[in-house]
């Protein structure tokens, strides 16, 4: 187990001696302090729980416990999913002691029925607090769960993403609320104490500003101009939004879609078809732009090629616009060029001319150009002057020393990651690489274009000489090094390293041990330290900036001073890659310093030492909380058998306030039992047009209304929303039958059994459900047919994800896909399988479209492209 | 003449709960006035059936407005989809053979609750989608909502609720001019081409959007190679991170049931 630097010491200490949220700045060893929590507290021997952990974390936990070695080994963290039946799960809670992560649904289960000892629950830790804010989570509602059966189990949240707490009106008080705790510790970086003790870095941080090429820059500027372009349409087109907020460097950042999408949620049932392509659209550019610096030349084209081919796009107005062209032909002309300057027509006729003559000396009117990225030839030199200052006798001593590599890249995704592995091979290595993609991306070609193709093909072999001298690595005056000690560097912005490392045998380049490892951006981004406190490297690439990977170097570097590095962070100049990791350390600091602000008058919640519910009820109705009908309905109370996939939603908890006893089991129909006649599907509004849009709700009104002598049909609007369906353009128009209000009528009219009930907010449900309910008590499940099974050991099926999906392949439905289940283990095994195997499942017709569909070929990304 | 309600005695069975909750007691004076002013539309009788019958063969071709209830309604103004036209009904309004439409605003409710138990309790079971459309004209409107939604559920009405007149209105066009319609455009439609078919099928999995579904297919040409796909060269496509990969995996590789 690593031990601690002085400021990670004094957090621990903090969350420690008494609850509270710990906001700890990106890469600031978040996770080395929850370990070491969590390990103290299984060394004690005491049950503890956590909450939202990653499999990832759970492993890296597991590591530590076996180095430390001091806890027994039925304590390792273990964690708790669909595969445990309930008696297992009951041998494993009886054991009391251990770090138990268990999936939300079970342990609202579990909770509820009390299958799990909650008084022996310690501790409960929580991970990415900030998803608490929003009190419909549910964890938050385990959280509340826990208190109540067991005043003293503490809680311990942590977060890394302190932005997440100011989005929003008084966020870290909600969380707290919600978790109950008291506390709150913030550990920016600019904290003196986590300064101090970062001061004694001995290397040195060299940030090399990489010059884009010309292309590359108009590029970047043809997609910024059209995201520009669309965000001015919104504005034009949504007067009613507050503007203020919505400028391009916000919309530089994945937090946009957050902000827009939080101005346009009261009305977004409303908001035209237009507005929300022009969200879409945003979105689309934004990736396009972080791929445009990320790629390289062909597969950026390549990326591009996807979006325009994708539904998503087919209603850009981009794509028309006179930037939405230049995107195209910027991207084209990394690849190659048509050097003839007359006008198309003419070029295709020379093309003909070429592919009648065959491989006769006609002037190319294409050429191939391949561009390489400036980074690639940098990181080349780079390596070349590293391995002149660690040569031979040199390197020996630096192992003496304690190094263990010579040069460790950071990228942040897999495909970078393989694509550097093979360019830094030698010198030629990347054009070579170009050019194998740029094959690859011939060959996927249509065969309607397969003679272009060839004629194609036949013009980059013929051009590779030419290639070769005409590759030029980007000039030496291109790089521009500026030297700045790591500590003056307040980034922020990072994500996680995991994947590969791969070791290379350099050809011209002699390299021993270059390590190459990945770090994503949310994930897992705090395996960096471990990464290098593993490999001790004597230098450090970082291929792009990444803030929790900067602050995690100068972490390491203060807890082996003895072993100086050097770190070289490659960035483009004036880039919008730049731009946006200095936007988000801003960001970062801006929100720490709103959170401080805040914390000032904060108003925390206390838990009294006596309430009780029935007491909390009338105080609440004294103060006009809940209406005081509300109170004798909750003294009503009974038993409402609920979905366990409703625990989702905010309504289970509002209905268990309400006084109801909740018994989650799994329903084939419906969402809510509320007596032996009343069966109720909810839907929120979203949810309602999209289901009758796909035929979904359909089908689960009429098996409601078949197996049911009340069915309803709930319909959540959301909070503080009206209860309209259309908006007043539509209310002007004529009459459309495909409208949501259309659809609703037609299916009153052809159900006219079922009930509507609508429900503006939650609470409003509850007093209904408690109405509905107050007069047919339920006791028992009404037909156990109707049920799938009672707990979720016995449930149907437990990977909704893979059920979701098959439900969606084409030629599977409702009627046919329980024999697959029943037949197939997997969706891989079902696509794996012969025709007649199929049909025997799905019948001859159903089987066909599915075989058709899993063997059918893509449609080519390039139709139209190269002509 | 003016004709007393006649009550059938399933009737009152069928609403003998009303009675018990908390929003029922009986007011002799009102009960009196609401007689009083309901007019020979208000309940049926053999002359009453007869008008039933005419109005029915009249709603085939344009909305019937209860000529005495809604007389002057200002909702009727925004029926302009339609024809509509007075005649001696007992509900509201009657949208076609078999539909028939109770209308009551909140701020009325609040005024005499019983009015809506009245109405609801003499058409009965009398058509085949029997609505009740509730405009929400006060602030104040929870409790009532809930008395009336009770009240729709349990005597087998169509609760609609809206907040405008305009949508009001919208209602009973619409409920008239599709009274006939077929269910198609409620069926889940079969018939997709390929990309929007791998497009659902995939972006059913969260996280995974629109463009990745197609960076996807069209790198490994067919489903069944995407399926059969391994970590390494998913993770090869942009803009695919280690979640989306896992996440993939569950779906495709994990078996449906655990054990």
């Amino acid at each position: 187990m690593s031990w601690l630097l002085e400021y990670e010491k004094l957090a621990l200490k903090e969350i420690e001696s008494e609850d509270g949220l710990c906001i700890i700045g990106r890469g600031l060893g978040l996770h080395r302090i929850v370990s070491r929590l969590v390990h103290n507290l299984c060394q004690e021997q005491k049950l503890v729980l956590g909450l939202r952990f990653s499999k990832e974390w759970l492993h890296a936990l597991e590591q530590c416990f076996l180095v430390s070695q001091d806890i027994e080994p039925h304590c390792y963290p273990r964690e708790i999913d669909a595969s445990y039946s309930r008696s297992e799960r009951l041998s494993v809670y009886n054991l009391q002691q251990g770090f138990l992560v268990i999936s939300p649904t079970i342990l609202v289960h579990d909770l509820l029925l009390h299958v799990i000892p909650a008084d022996k629950v310690s501790c409960v830790v929580v991970n990415e607090a900030e998803f608490l804010a929003d009190e419909s989570r549910i964890e938050c509602f385990i959280v509340r769960l826990l208190k109540e059966q067991n005043r003293r189990c503490s809680v311990k949240a942590f977060s890394e993403r302190a932005e997440a707490f100011t989005r929003g009106f008084h966020l870290v008080e909600k969380a707290m609320r919600n978790l109950r705790v008291t506390k709150l510790y913030l550990w920016p970086r600019f904290r003196v104490e986590v300064d101090q003790s970062l001061q004694n870095a001995s290397g040195q941080l060299v940030e090399l500003e990489v010059r884009q090429t010309p292309k590359m820059a108009s590029l970047t500027k043809a997609i910024l101009e059209a995201m520009n372009a669309c965000l001015n349409e919104l504005k034009r087109r949504n007067k009613s939004i507050d503007t203020s907020e919505l400028d391009m460097q916000n919309a530089l950042f994945k937090s946009f879609d957050y902000i827009i999408w939080k101005q346009l949620e009261p009305m977004w049932h409303n908001v035209s078809s237009h507005t929300k392509q022009l969200i879409r659209d945003l979105r689309t550019l934004r990736s396009i732009l972080t791929h445009s610096t990320k790629l390289n030349c062909v597969s950026f084209f390549n990326f591009l090629m996807a979006v325009t081919q994708s539904e998503d796009t087919s209603k850009s107005n981009w794509l028309m616009s006179k930037s939405g062209e230049r995107i195209f032909t910027c991207a084209k002309s990394r690849i190659y060029m048509k050097t003839s300057k007359e006008n198309t027509d003419v070029e295709r006729k020379g093309k003909k001319a070429k592919s009648n003559s065959g491989s006769t000396t006609i002037p190319l009117d294409m050429k191939v150009i391949l561009e390489p990225s400036p980074k690639w030839s940098v990181l080349d030199s780079l390596l070349q002057e590293i391995k002149v200052k660690t040569d031979g006798e040199q390197w020996d001593e630096m192992i003496s020393m304690g190094y263990g590599c010579r040069v460790l890249v950071f990228v942040k995704d897999v495909s970078t990651a393989l694509e550097l592995s093979e360019v830094i091979k030698s010198s030629k290595a990347s054009q070579e690489y170009l050019q194998r993609e740029f094959q690859k991306l011939m060959k996927s070609r249509d065969e309607a274009i397969a003679r272009a193709k060839r004629l194609l093909a036949k013009e980059i072999a013929d051009s590779e000489n030419l290639l070769e001298t005409e590759a030029e690595v980007v000039d030496k005056e291109d790089v521009q090094v500026k030297t700045t000690s790591a500590a003056d560097l307040g980034w922020q912005d990072s994500k996680p390293a995991n994947v590969g490392k791969d070791s290379f045998d350099g050809f011209s380049l002699v390299m021993p041990d270059v390590e190459i490892a990945t770090l994503g951006e949310r994930v897992e981004s705090w395996k960096g330290l471990e990464l290098l406190e593993l490999l001790k490297p004597r230098f450090v690439i970082v291929y792009e900036p990444h803030t929790s990977l900067i602050r995690q170097l100068e972490m390491y570097q203060n807890e082996v001073p003895e072993l100086p590095l050097e770190i070289f962070c490659l960035v483009y100049e004036n880039s919008v890659e730049k731009d946006k990791f200095e936007k988000a350390l801003q960001y970062e600091i801006h929100s720490f310093e709103r959170l401080i602000r805040e914390k000032e008058n904060l108003v925390v919640f206390v838990d009294n030492e006596c309430p009780n519910t029935e007491e909390i009820l009338e105080d609440q109705a004294k103060f006009g909380i809940v209406e005081a009908s509300d109170v004798t309905c909750t003294k009503v109370g009974g038993k409402i058998f609920v979905d366990m996939r409703e625990f989702r939603s905010k309504l289970p908890q509002i209905l268990y306030d309400t006084g109801f006893q909740l018994i989650p089991v799994t329903l084939s129909i419906g969402d809510y039992i509320l007596s032996k006649s009343i069966f109720v599907e909810r839907k929120s509004l979203s949810d309602l047009t999209s289901s009758l849009q796909s035929g979904r709700l359909f089908a689960q009104v009429q098996q409601l209304c078949r197996h049911c002598r009340i069915a309803c049909l709930l319909i959540e609007f959301p909070p503080g929303k009206s209860f309209l369906l259309s908006s007043f353009s539509e209310l002007v128009k004529e009459l459309s039958p495909v409208s949501l209000l259309s659809r609703l009528v037609l299916l009153t009219i052809h159900f006219p059994t079922l009930r509507l009930i609508w429900c503006h907010n939650e609470y409003f449900c509850g007093s209904v459900f408690a109405a509905l309910k107050s007069s047919e008590p339920l006791d028992e499940l009404p037909d156990i047919d109707l049920l799938q099974k009672n707990d979720s050991e016995a449930k149907d099926y437990d990977n909704y994800l893979a059920v979701d999906l098959l439900l969606q392949l084409p030629g599977i439905h409702e009627r046919n896909f329980q024999n697959v289940l029943n037949k197939f283990n997997s969706i891989q095994e079902l696509c794996n399988a012969d025709k007649d195997v199929l049909e025997e499942t799905l019948g001859s017709n159903n089987a066909k479209i599915f075989h058709d569909f899993v063997h059918a070929t893509a449609p080519n990304l390039y139709e139209g492209q190269f002509k | 003449m003016i004709m007393e309600p006649q009550e059938d005695p399933s009737f009152t069975q069928a609403f003998q709960f009303l009675k018990e909750t908390e929003f029922y007691s009986v007011d002799e004076t009102k009960e009196e006035e609401h007689s009083s002013l309901s007019s020979p539309s208000y309940s049926f009788t053999s002359k009453g059936k007869t008008d039933l019958v005419i109005a029915q063969a009249k709603a085939k071709h344009f909305i019937v407005v209860n000529q005495v209830t809604q007389k002057d309604n200002p909702l009727n103004g925004f029926i302009k989809q339609v024809l509509w036209n007075y005649g001696n009904i007992v509900p509201d309004y009657l949208l076609g053979r078999y539909t028939c439409a109770l209308f009551l605003r909140i701020s009325q409710h609040l005024l005499t609750p019983h009015y809506i138990y009245d109405r609801v309790k003499a058409i009965g079971k009398q058509f085949r989608l029997r609505l009740v459309i509730c405009l929400i004209d006060v602030e104040d409107f929870e409790l009532a909502l809930k008395e009336i939604t009770k009240l729709c559920v349990y005597s087998e009405f169509t609760l609609i609720v809206t907040r405008s007149e305009r949508e009001a209105a919208r209602y009973l066009e619409t409920y008239f001019s599709l009274e006939n319609k077929p269910t198609d455009v409620l069926r889940e439609k079969t018939e997709q081409d390929y990309v929007s078919q791998v497009e659902n099928a995939l972006t059913s999995i969260p996280s995974i959007n629109k463009t990745d579904a197609m960076q996807l297919i069209s790198n490994f040409k067919t489903f069944h190679a995407l399926v059969n796909a391994d970590k390494k060269e998913l993770s090869k496509c942009p803009g695919i991170g280690p979640t989306k990969v896992l996440r993939f995996k569950e779906a495709f590789q994990m078996p449906f049931r655990k054990q």
